[in-house]
């Protein structure tokens, strides 16, 4: 029995993200957290600059149980008011604005990364 | 050692179905999943049950009653699609507390059983004859290695093991245990001397769990701990003094002390590391019972997803103060939770927290960032009588289940108020859809792999699944 390989649930949601956002995603590895993804050319709303910006998120060595939280937009920048579920930080070593979304009532059993970051999507068009 | 371990709800179901009101003998093909044992035998896991009609368990050609062809097909393929190993299962309806297989049963496992091996593609497949309160079976693995079922083990709110009865059962009377035997005799002492118990958390509660059960006179205890004695533990460590607190031993190693001082004859196993990581995780699933006393949700998942994979009864202890914001104290309690196969599990009755799950696998720096509001950190309060309360009701519920004396009702979460003396218990319900011990396909139950449990990945294989992802996106990039 070996234990050498990435659970086969982490496995599962990096191919549904590469189905979904073909040719729009990167993956990192992490050692400690889980498996670092990037989307590219996510579509922002008008306040940001450029209008196009990289998503990027953890998906825990534990998901689903555990959900994705929170999300990263990296080169790009916010102008006009704050907004309380954006927080500048620096995360790995970049410039980043935390996108803290959550989804309070997370359900394994039901809830996946890919309707996450579609809503994540959406709600960044608008914001 | 070959073994067949069963829920006790479906081991009751099965029993119901192999002897009925006619005394007649009925059939059942089980699905279970497949766990290699350090010794070079297997556990068989039972996760389907298939009863019989008496059209797929015909009068046979050579034996009494055989199997049809369409049921071994329509199982068999199941389970080489789900992976798991095929156990054909029949009655000896006059058989009591002894049993064995028939010639005609022998026979029959000779012609059918290479074919079940090459259609399933599993690594052992099963033959088992029950008794009203026996069993005898034998296993055929994939490597030619043919050998005899030791036992059915019986997981439920007592822990059952149904033999053929043939050999007489262990005692054990030594003069150390003469008390306690005269409540639960030699074979019930017999009993907890066979037993290998692993305690996830050897802190406040946990290092209470291991002392009473080296005081019981349990074989073997594994010992899972990451963690250091400092001052602030000793008020709640059994055995833990100020030099260890000066040295920083590890709390492994100071429970294994304590046994080693109590029970020289004890084996003890210390595994420094976190049960998160699949290495630790892999080190407890040789146990026959295992004890849950750390405050993580992490923990708890990987506990949980053991207890269901792989069929091991479990009980999570807590004890927990809570306060309102005015700082007076709202409640203080003791929780004592078994989980058993099929009795609903941590998941199925909400206390595996996701987003304390994702708070704990975050980074030091991204907690920081995550804690945007500047809540302070908040350092539960931890006493030992609450830890003690804690232990000695899931040490209770351990000692009755392991020598047989444990009423159903055992079984259900216990919620203890300290300061009303009031105890109130829960019967947790499965989820049909829970990921752990429901009955839908892609549920965990019983499926006995090590791959599928909640633990970290090992760094190498991270970054192996990382450049495979590159290279395969480099390759799409190309091709467009």
């Amino acid at each position: 029995m070996t234990v050498d390989t990435l659970p086969p649930d982490l496995a599962q949601a990096i191919g549904e993200l590469e189905q979904t956002f073909s040719g729009r995603i990167a993956i990192e590895a992490s050692d400690a957290s889980g498996v670092v993804i990037q989307l590219h050319d996510v579509v922002l709303a008008e306040r940001w600059t450029p209008r196009l910006g990289s998503l990027w998120f953890v998906l825990p060595y534990n998901y689903p149980d555990a959900p994705v939280y929170p999300y990263y937009i990296v080169g790009a920048t916010l102008s006009g008011p704050g907004v309380p579920a954006l927080q500048p930080v620096v995360w790995r070593g970049m410039a980043a604005i935390q996108v803290s979304l959550r989804q309070t009532a997370w359900d394994p059993a039901r809830d996946t990364v890919v309707g996450c970051v579609l809503q994540t999507q959406s709600w960044l068009r608008l914001t | 050692m070959n073994e067949l371990r069963i829920g006790a709800v479906d081991h009751h179901r099965l029993h119901e179905h192999l002897f009925q009101p006619d005394r007649d003998e009925h059939g059942a093909l089980l699905l279970a999943g497949q766990q290699l044992r350090s010794d070079g035998g297997i556990n068989l896991t039972v996760r389907e049950v298939h009863l019989l009609s008496s059209a797929d368990f015909p009068p046979g050609v050579h034996g009494y009653r055989q199997l049809s062809a369409a049921s071994l097909a329509r199982v068999g393929n199941r389970a080489a699609d789900e992976k798991l190993a095929l156990v054909s299962a029949h009655s000896h309806p006059g058989s009591g507390t002894r049993t064995g297989l028939s010639h005609d049963d022998v026979a029959a496992h000779e012609a059918v059983f290479p074919h079940l091996l090459d259609i399933t593609g599993a690594d052992a497949v099963c033959g088992v004859a029950f008794g009203e309160s026996s069993a005898a079976g034998e296993v055929w693995r994939r490597d030619g290695h043919r050998g005899s079922l030791d036992h059915v083990r019986l997981v439920g709110a007592n822990l059952t093991f149904l033999t053929d009865g043939a050999t007489e059962p262990t005692r054990d009377s030594e003069a150390r245990f003469d008390r306690q035997i005269r409540l639960f005799g030699d074979q019930g002492q017999a009993r907890l001397r066979g037993m290998h118990v692993g305690v996830i958390g050897a802190g406040g509660g946990g290092s209470i769990l291991i002392e009473q059960l080296a005081h019981l006179g349990v074989g073997q205890i594994s010992v899972v701990d990451f963690d250091r004695v400092q001052t602030h533990n000793l008020s709640r460590i059994m055995g833990a003094g100020d030099r260890d607190a000066r040295k920083q031993t590890k709390k492994v190693d100071i429970a294994t002390r304590q046994v080693r001082r109590i029970d020289p004859q004890i084996r003890t196993n210390a595994i420094d590391g976190d049960i998160a990581d699949a290495r630790v995780a892999a080190a407890v699933l040789e146990c026959d019972y295992l004890f849950l006393a750390t405050d993580t949700a992490t923990a708890r998942l990987v506990a949980n997803a053991i207890a269901q994979t792989f069929l091991i009864p479990l009980i999570q202890i807590g004890a927990k103060v809570e306060s309102r914001p005015s700082g007076e104290i709202d409640q203080i309690y003791t929780a004592v939770r078994p989980v058993l196969p099929r009795r609903g599990c941590l998941a199925c009755a909400g206390l595996i927290d996701p987003q304390q799950l994702q708070r704990e696998t975050a980074t030091p720096e991204e907690r920081r960032n995550q804690n945007y509001l500047g809540t302070p950190e908040v350092i539960d309060p931890s006493v030992t009588t609450l830890n003690a309360a804690a232990a000695a009701g899931a040490l209770n519920v351990f000692l009755m289940s392991a020598i047989g004396q444990a009423d159903d009702d055992l079984a259900q979460h216990r919620i203890t108020l300290t300061r009303e003396g009031t105890s109130l218990a829960t019967r947790v319900v499965t989820r049909p859809d829970c990921r752990w011990c429901g009955g839908s396909d892609p549920s965990r139950f019983a499926r006995a792999d090590l791959q599928l449990l909640p633990c970290r990945p090992t760094v190498a294989a991270a970054r192996r699944v990382g450049t495979i992802q590159r290279l395969a996106q480099l390759a799409r990039r190309l091709r467009s």
